[in-house]
């Protein structure tokens, strides 16, 4: 029986966020080859939901209502979609994309889909020395509160950059699996309980 | 205190090499993100008009890179182009 506690409705499992915590998903950017060569010029102007402008950047932007994604959709086939909380969302919105495509007259297949990049965000509720932090973990750290409010640590293992606010909220971006995103939380949380900023 | 209640546990994808269907997307859905054939042909033109300087610099950036390599506009194409970076 896993140990377990509850957080409004729903349970979080402490054998995996033995913190208390799980990181919300933020955005999700995937990638995914539709295999066919596209003419822009002709979706942007068969679409309503497209925008083309070719001075600016050489894609179609392409956005949808659910899930509420935008996707650059580029002449090689090759298609980015963003904004996806989840990757099932994320895999989701590329395929509507996917089929817009084919029902523009493309024959657009659906190979190769991958997930590129997860961003989640949690908040552990207590202030944070970022000083004292950044010090004790130089190796990790990059703090300059003149540039950018909050500590940049690129943790090693999982391959993980957190951005460490004295607020006590923290961004995880860099993961590939969601997985690591858990991960790279509960490896910072005994450091950011450590570093807490008492009140005064 | 605990959070993470609104988290959302989605199973891991599977990542496959193969071609997928889309079959099972609702196309219906999809309809209203496609332009009937007066709205495609209204916004052809207005696409066109706004950018007829960028499609003219398009053609006569084609026919300076061909009258550069000595060949003519039917002809334009990889040989062309090679041509023209060592000219």
């Amino acid at each position: 029986m896993a140990e377990q506690a509850l957080e409004g409705s729903q349970p979080v499992d402490l054998t995996k966020h033995p913190s208390g915590i799980v990181p919300t998903l933020q955005n999700i950017v995937s990638t995914v080859s539709l295999d066919c060569k596209l003419e822009l010029k002709s979706i942007a102007l068969q679409a309503r939901n497209a925008e083309y402008n070719p001075k600016r950047f050489a894609a179609v932007i392409m956005r949808i209502r659910e899930p509420k994604t935008t996707a650059l959709i580029f002449a090689s086939g090759k298609m980015v979609c963003t904004g996806a909380k989840s990757e099932q969302q994320s895999k989701l919105a590329a395929r509507k994309y996917a089929r817009i495509i084919q029902k523009l007259g493309f024959p657009a297949k659906f190979k190769d889909f991958k997930i590129q990049n997860i961003v989640g965000s949690c908040d552990v509720k207590f202030p944070i020395r970022l000083e004292g932090l950044a010090y004790s973990h130089g190796a990790f750290s990059s703090y300059e509160p003149e540039l950018f409010p909050g500590l940049i640590y690129r943790m090693k293992q999982p391959k993980i950059v957190l951005l460490i606010f004295v607020s006590g909220k923290i961004v995880l971006t860099g993961a590939k699996v969601r997985d690591e995103t858990y991960t790279a939380f509960e490896n910072i949380y005994p450091v950011l309980t450590e570093f807490r900023k008492n009140q005064q | 205190m605990l959070s993470g209640a609104n988290v959302e546990y989605d199973l891991p994808i599977p990542i496959k090499d193969e071609s997928e269907t889309l079959s099972d997307i609702d196309d219906a859905e999809l309809d209203v993100y496609i332009h009937n054939e007066e709205e495609k042909n209204m916004k052809k033109t207005l696409w066109e008009r706004a950018y007829r300087e960028y499609l003219e610099e398009l053609l006569a950036a084609e026919k300076a890179a061909a009258a550069a390599a000595g060949i003519g506009t039917d002809r334009y194409g990889p040989l062309a182009k090679r041509l023209t970076k060592q000219g």
